[in-house]
């Protein structure tokens, strides 16, 4: 008999979402990225809902910042990132990235950032997505040579409050801050 | 006389009492993942393997995280014919543990053909999680209990203590 490293691994893999990354359900994602999953070394789907998004702000500490985003998810009815891995490089075509974006075109949806930096090269878009003149989520496009991450974040969320969650959740924090690095282009 | 005997009778009552209140959580009877197990034996014609001192394990996190962590169990298949696949083990799992259970978690890796999926059922501050591992036909499935509470206290506290 032998236990087997990977179950460890698994309950780690808990932990991190629960306690570290504080991430992760499953609600209608607007972009349909199966093609991506099928040729991706590595894929993560992480789904929160109302529920597990309460359950996951327990964990947040007591600190001022960490009140603050207990305040925001508060708000949230769901957070779903979707996280493609590559090893080759560009295994992605700048077409199907525009694709995509493409899918953020109707009326219901404004584009507020479009950040791209050449080194490392790196996309970053953030759509929100208006209902009855109110937010109702916001989507998060961020495109890297080695992988591409989605974020539908679902609920009456504001630029300020994205900040406040990046990095927590699964939302990436490095495309979010308002700092630009040298070397980046508003587009 | 009689008075020492009712005297050893309270006490070993009192005892009785407190041993059975004492029984970790881990040896607790989990029916649930019990019969999971054993469907999955069924199916795919597999036994699951004994992991030793699993009990023990679990009445230790139970304790180190003042009640935040209990009920670990792990049941652990070689599946030598490699009969399991990712697809056919996810739909089976979702339809014996029904729709109480939501899928917050799904990863995999090309290179070692590594699937992972995270089960969670919530009740209150109370979350139980199903992790069902795949791997080259081996399937792993670890299931755990977790008071959101007092997980939570015990994450702060550490967290207090790391900052001193």
């Amino acid at each position: 008999m032998r236990m087997r490293l990977r179950v460890k691994h698994s309950a780690l893999v808990v932990l991190l979402v629960v306690l570290g990354n504080r991430a992760s359900s499953q609600a209608a994602f607007p972009v349909d990225t199966a093609k991506l999953a099928e040729r991706a070394d590595e894929t993560t789907s992480i789904s929160l809902d109302k529920t597990m998004l309460q359950f996951a702000g327990k964990f947040l500490s007591s600190s001022e910042e960490d009140r603050e985003a207990q305040r925001i998810i508060a708000k949230l009815d769901g957070i779903y990132v979707r996280t493609y891995g590559f090893k080759k490089p560009n295994t992605y075509s700048a077409s199907e990235i525009e694709s995509f974006r493409r899918q953020f075109s109707g009326p219901e949806w404004s584009r507020i950032v479009a950040v791209h930096a050449k080194d490392p090269d790196e996309d970053t878009d953030i759509y929100v997505h208006m209902t009855d003149g109110r937010v109702a989520g916001m989507f998060i496009l961020a495109a890297e040579a080695g992988e591409l991450t989605f974020v539908h974040i679902v609920g009456a969320i504001t630029p300020e409050d994205l900040d406040q969650l990046s990095g927590n959740f699964g939302i990436p924090k490095k495309h979010l801050k308002k700092e630009q690095p040298r070397g980046e282009d508003q587009r | 006389m009689k008075n020492l005997g009712m005297q050893f009778g309270v006490i070993l009552a009192t005892a009785a009492v407190l041993a059975s209140t004492m029984v970790p959580p881990a040896l607790a009877a989990d029916l649930e993942f019990d019969a999971l197990v054993s469907s999955i034996e069924r199916r795919y014609q597999v036994r699951h393997e004994h992991i030793p001192l699993l009990g023990f394990a679990s009445f230790c996190a139970w304790i180190y995280t003042r009640g935040g962590v209990k009920g670990l169990r792990v049941a652990d298949f070689e599946d030598t014919d490699a009969r399991i696949s990712t697809e056919d083990i996810d739909s089976f799992v979702q339809g014996k543990l029904g729709a109480s259970w939501n899928v917050i978690l799904r990863s995999h890796e090309k290179e070692n053909k590594n699937d992972t999926i995270i089960y969670v059922r919530s009740s209150g501050d109370k979350f139980v999680m199903l992790i069902a591992e795949v791997e080259k036909g081996q399937l792993s499935l670890v299931k755990l209990r977790v008071n959101a509470n007092s997980l939570s206290r015990w994450v702060n506290d550490q967290e207090r203590h790391s900052e001193k």
